[in-house]
């Protein structure tokens, strides 16, 4: 769900205000620091705008976590045109997927990366052709995808 | 990472967005879902641009609904790159991309890289792709990713202490015995 409050996100906007509080489980809690991360991004200004609320189930096919937590994930607010859109885009939808990685990972686990010197360098670069690419290469099961 | 990322963004002048590639996802994970799936994250951002909802229409009637090419894709996408001050892309696990799709995966995220040079570009993988992404890009940077012993060990403490079929039979000793194994053959994978 972070992933898409960067994007500053009109469109998601309403629908956290719109949000009855009963639904908010202790299964969605992790949702909950997303909506205020979202208010600390985007403020009050946002969270005004009205939009058609209209709910789209998506299937989603890249998620092999099992069970996604929260009922508003699988939740676009989207009019019935630009949620046609969104799906003639593409069917993919990596958001549930990141929304399980980030449910299960546990806090600090791979910080190391973040201080490593070819992280900052990557991060504060100018990027460029060739220095746009930072790859984290290791075996299976090593912990590439929880990284936070 | 994409959190991380997003984490020290704060000021929503730089998009995050990112893929989890799959292989019980292989089939539908083809080069245009992937570039469409990073467009539309990244079109959440400013609205569906006009230009988008003519393709849409076009498309739709095409043949009962032609989905969008990949050309087409790329120009929304380098269009939406262009409004924003800097994307980050962040694919996880390329391995799992079919290998067929790989070579066009990375020659489109070079397109982009050159076209949108603040483009950075993200990736894990397993080993032997780092060779397919050198032939695209010659000056990657490469993080071994290795079993964090420090991490094990916090995963493991959580792991316990959430135990619920834990008796009688579980002392400090048994605990110490468990992680002492387990961090064992960590430590030699």
């Amino acid at each position: 769900m972070l992933l898409q409050c960067c994007h500053t996100s009109s469109h998601i906007a309403p629908l956290f205000s719109a949000l009855p509080t009963e639904t908010i489980t202790p299964d969605t809690t992790p949702n909950c620091s997303a909506v205020y991360t979202f208010n600390q991004y985007f403020g009050q200004s946002a969270m005004a705008q009205t939009t058609h609320t209209h709910s789209v189930n998506i299937g989603d096919n890249n998620d092999r976590c099992g069970n996604i937590t929260g009922s508003f994930n699988n939740i676009f607010n989207l009019s019935d045109g630009d949620a046609q859109i969104m799906r003639w885009l593409s069917p993919l939808e990596p958001q549930n997927r990141h929304q399980s990685v980030r449910t299960d990972r546990l806090g600090g686990v791979g910080d190391w990366l973040l201080e490593t010197r070819e992280f900052r360098e990557w991060r504060g670069g100018e990027g460029g052709a060739n220095k746009a690419v930072l790859f984290c290469s290791g075996n299976p099961g090593v912990g590439k995808t929880y990284l936070k | 990472m994409i959190d991380s990322l997003c984490d020290q963004v704060g000021d929503g002048d730089i998009a995050v967005v990112g893929l989890y590639c799959d292989f019980l996802a292989q089939q539908e994970q083809t080069i245009t879902n992937i570039m469409g799936a990073i467009l539309k994250q990244l079109v959440f951002k400013g609205g569906i641009p006009e230009d988008m909802r003519e393709a849409f229409q076009k498309g739709k009637g095409e043949f009962g609904g032609r989905g969008p090419l990949l050309e087409d894709l790329m120009r929304m996408l380098r269009m939406a790159i262009s409004s924003s001050p800097q994307v980050s892309i962040c694919i996880d696990a390329l391995d799992e991309c079919l290998p067929k799709h790989l070579p066009k995966l990375l020659k489109s995220l070079r397109d982009i890289v050159q076209e949108s040079p603040r483009t950075k570009i993200f990736l894990t993988g397993r080993p032997h792709v780092r060779g397919a992404i050198q032939r695209y890009f010659t000056g990657v940077v490469v993080i071994p990713i290795s079993p964090n012993m420090d991490d094990i060990r916090s995963y493991l403490d959580m792991r316990l202490d959430q135990d619920e079929d834990q008796d009688e039979a579980m002392d400090n000793d048994l605990r110490a015995d468990i992680l002492r194994t387990i961090l064992d053959k960590m430590s030699n994978m």
